[in-house]
C-alpha cells in the first residue's frame, strides 16, 4: 500500500526553483533512500512533506498525498495533528536538535504525553525509561541535558523522540551527517531495528551512497532539483541506468566493480533557477544530444529520467 | 552547588567594588570634606572612609547639615517606588511585545509592537517625560504632574504604591522611564526569540507534534537568557537615568537629591551616591548570573560522575 505519494513537487527557494517536478513513492514498511548532492533538493522534498519548509523557501506546486489524502494544503491544525503520530521528521544537525535547556527525559515525556495524554506519570517514566533503552542509553540517561552527551548519544536521543510518539512515516535528514563513519552505520542500523519494529516507513535523505544503500530497500537518486533514477537499491547499485547516478557510484572507491568503465561525473550542479534547458544534466553529460538540449526528460515511475540511458548490466559487456 | 557559585560569583565582585571604593574616596578627598577629617596618611584616612562607609557614616551633607545617611535614606524609597515600576512596566510592556513582534511578524499586533518601540527608543527621557506631562497633567489634567501623591510608612520605609493618589503620580514617571527600556526588551526578546524559533529544535519540536504553546514555551525560554542579564544591567541603567525623570517630575528621590548635592557642591552626598549606584550595579549583576545559572544548565559547572562512553 502506497502510503506517502509525491507528485510533481515544485518548491522555490528565493526566486529560484529549488525542487522542480519531483515525484516519489513510500510503501508501508518500505525504507526509501533519497540521495544526491547538497543543494540537490533533497531536504527541501523532505521539509515540505511535513510542511516545514525553512523560511525564505515556499512550495510552488506539485501534490503531497498521505494515505490517498492531499495533506499540502493543511491549515496548522492540520499539520499538528499530521504531525508526530503519522509524520515524523527528524533534520540534520545533532547539536540544535535537542533544547539546550531540558533534560531528555524531560522531552521525552513532553513528546509521548501529547499524543498519549492518558499515560499517568509512573506510566510516563517507564516509556522513557524504555526508550532510551532503545536506542542503547541507560535509563538514568534521562536526568542528563543534551550538552552532557555526545554527539552519537544526542543523534540517538533525538531517533527515540521521533519514534516515541509512533509514526507512520519517519522522514531522517542526514541523520548522520556530523558523525564518524562506524556511528553512522551503527545509527542507521538501529533505525532501521526500530523502524521495523514500529512497522515505519523511512524516508532517509543522505548524500552518503553507502548508508543509503546499506539502509534501504529503494533509493531516488536526486541532482538539480529533479530525480534522476529511482529503483531498487541494489539494482542502481549494480547497474546505474543514468549517466549520473553510474558516474556517483564509480566515484566512491570500492563500491562497484565496474567502475573502470563508468565516467566520473565532472562539472559543478546548476544552483537552483539556473538548470539549463532540457536536461540538467546536460552540461556535464557524455552522451547528450540535440534532443537532450532541447527536451526535459520525463522521470519515470521506475529507472531513469535519461534519452539515452546506459544499458543494464547483462548488456554491459556488448557496450564495453 | 548554587551557593558556591553565589559565593565565587560574590568573590568575584570584590575587585569591582574596590575600585568604586577608591574613586569614591579619591572624590572624598579632593572634595575635602570637613567631616572626613584630613589627618594622617593617605591609607589610614581610606581605611577610616571605608569603615565608615560600611556603617553607613558619609558624614554631614554639607548643603543640609544632616548626616548624609539619613538624607539618602528619606529619599531612597521615593527612587524605589519609580525604578521598581518603571523596570516592572517595561517587563509587563516589552516581554509580551516581543514575543508578538516574534510569533506575529507580520499581523497588525507584530507591526504595532515594531512602530511602538521604534518611538519608545529613540525618544530621550526628558523628552517623553515632558510630552507626557504637558498632555496628561496640564492638557487633558489626567494625573498629577509633579510629587509623590501620598504615601503609606512601613516599617520607616515610605512607599506611594499603596494609595491611590501615590499610583497616579507614579504612572506618567514611570512610563516616561520605562517606556525606553521596554522598546530595547523587546528588541531584545524579538530578535532572541526569533532566532529560537528558526532554531533545529523548534522546528524538530514541531515536527514531532508538540503543541504550539509547548513549542512556543521552548522557544520563549532559550530567548530569556540573554535577557535576563541584559534586564539586569538595564535596571542599574533605570537608577542612574532616574535622575532625569526625577527633576522632569519634581520627584523627591536620590537622582533629585543628586542634582541638587551637585549644584552645591555637596561632596559627602555624592561620594555616598557614588558607592550606592556601584554596589547596585554589582548586586544586580550577580542576581542576574544568579538567575542565568537557574535556566541554563550550560552555564552550570559539569556535574562529577558524569560517564561520558558512548
Ligand atoms: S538525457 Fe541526455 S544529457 Fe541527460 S543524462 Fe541522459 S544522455 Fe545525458
Amino acid at each position: 500500500m502506497t502510503l506517502l505519494k509525491v507528485d510533481e513537487l515544485q518548491v522555490i527557494v528565493r526566486g529560484g526553483m529549488a525542487v522542480d517536478g519531483v515525484s516519489l513513492t513510500l510503501g508501508q514498511g518500505e525504507v526509501l533512500a533519497l540521495m544526491g548532492e547538497s543543494g540537490a533538493g533533497k531536504s527541501l522534498t523532505a521539509a515540505a512533506i511535513v510542511g516545514l519548509l525553512p523560511p525564505g523557501s515556499r512550495m510552488k506546486g506539485g501534490i503531497i498525498a498521505f494515505k490517498g489524502k492531499r495533506i499540502d494544503q493543511s491549515n496548522r491544525a492540520g499539520w499538528r495533528k499530521l504531525r508526530g503520530k503519522h509524520i515524523c521528521a527528524v533534520f540534520q544537525d545533532p547539536y540544535g536538535a535537542l533544547d539546550p535547556l531540558q533534560t531528555i527525559g524531560v522531552q521525552l515525556t513532553q513528546t509521548l504525553r501529547t499524543h498519549q495524554p492518558q499515560l499517568t506519570r509512573a506510566l510516563l517514566r517507564d516509556r522513557v525509561a524504555e526508550w532510551l533503552e532503545a536506542v542503547s542509553l541507560s535509563a538514568d540517561r534521562a536526568s542528563a541535558y543534551p550538552h552532557e552527551l555526545s554527539g552519537g548519544m544526542r543523534q540517538r536521543v533525538a531517533l527515540a523522540l521521533a519514534m516515541a510518539p509512533g509514526p507512520e512515516i519517519l522522514i531522517a535528514d542526514e541523520p548522520a551527517a556530523a558523525l564518524d563513519m562506524p556511528l553512522r552505520a551503527q545509527l542507521a542500523g538501529l533505525m532501521r531495528r526500530l523502524a521495523q519494529a514500529q512497522n515505519t516507513s523511512v524516508l532517509l535523505i543522505s548524500h552518503d551512497i553507502r548508508t543509503a544503500l546499506a539502509a534501504a530497500d529503494r533509493v531516488a537518486v536526486m541532482y538539480a532539483g529533479r530525480v534522476l533514477e529511482t529503483g531498487p537499491a541494489a539494482a542502481v547499485l549494480q547497474s546505474p541506468r543514468h549517466p549520473y547516478v553510474a558516474g556517483l557510484i564509480a566515484s566512491m572507491p570500492g563500491l562497484a566493480e565496474r567502475k573502470h568503465r563508468l565516467p566520473v561525473v565532472s562539472g559543478r550542479m546548476p544552483l537552483p533557477g539556473t538548470a539549463p534547458r532540457g536536461c540538467v544534466f546536460r552540461q556535464s553529460c557524455h552522451n547528450a544530444s540535440d534532443q537532450c538540449r532541447a527536451e526535459r526528460p520525463a522521470q519515470p515511475a521506475s529507472g531513469a529520467a535519461c534519452f539515452h540511458p546506459l544499458p543494464e548490466l547483462a548488456d554491459a559487456g556488448i557496450r564495453a | 552547588m548554587i551557593v558556591r557559585f553565589a559565593i565565587s560569583r560574590l568573590l568575584q565582585a570584590v575587585p569591582v567594588l574596590l575600585l568604586v571604593s577608591v574613586l569614591a574616596f579619591a572624590l572624598s578627598a579632593a572634595g575635602g570634606s570637613p567631616s572626613q577629617p584630613g589627618s594622617g596618611p593617605l591609607p589610614e584616612r581610606y581605611a577610616r572612609f571605608i569603615i565608615g562607609a560600611v556603617q553607613g557614616d558619609f558624614g554631614a551633607s554639607l548643603r543640609l547639615g544632616r548626616p548624609v545617611g539619613a538624607v539618602i535614606l528619606d529619599r531612597l524609597p521615593a527612587t524605589v517606588d519609580l525604578a521598581g515600576s518603571a523596570f516592572a512596566l517595561s517587563l509587563l510592556l516589552g516581554v509580551p511585545a516581543g514575543v508578538i513582534a516574534a510569533v506575529r511578524r507580520r499581523s497588525l499586533a507584530g507591526r504595532l509592537a515594531q512602530a511602538l518601540s521604534v518611538l519608545a527608543a529613540s525618544i530621550p527621557a526628558f523628552l517623553s517625560g515632558t510630552v507626557l506631562l504637558l498632555l496628561f497633567a496640564e492638557r487633558w489634567q489626567m494625573l498629577p504632574a509633579s510629587g509623590r501623591g501620598e504615601t503609606v510608612e512601613l516599617h520607616g520605609w515610605s512607599t506611594g504604591l499603596l494609595t491611590v493618589s501615590g499610583l497616579q503620580s507614579l504612572v506618567l514617571p514611570a512610563l516616561s522611564l520605562g517606556a525606553f527600556q521596554a522598546a530595547l526588551l523587546m528588541r531584545l526578546l524579538r530578535d532572541g526569540m526569533g532566532q529560537a524559533l528558526e532554531s533545529g529544535f523548534i522546528r524538530f519540536a514541531r515536527s514531532r507534534g508538540l503543541r504550539r504553546l509547548s513549542v512556543l514555551r521552548h522557544a520563549l525560554a532559550n530567548a530569556l537568557v540573554p535577557v535576563v542579564t541584559a534586564s539586569a544591567l538595564q535596571f542599574g541603567s533605570l537608577l542612574a537615568v532616574s535622575m532625569v525623570t526625577e527633576c522632569v517630575f519634581n520627584w523627591p528621590g536620590i537622582g533629585q537629591l543628586l542634582v541638587q548635592s551637585v549644584a552645591a557642591a555637596d561632596v559627602p552626598v555624592m561620594v555616598a551616591y557614588l558607592l550606592m549606584l556601584g554596589v547596585a550595579f554589582l548586586a544586580l549583576s550577580v542576581a542576574a548570573d544568579l538567575l542565568c545559572f537557574a535556566l541554563d544548565p550550560r552555564l552550570r559547572p559539569p556535574r562529577t560522575a558524569q560517564r561520558t562512553a558512548a
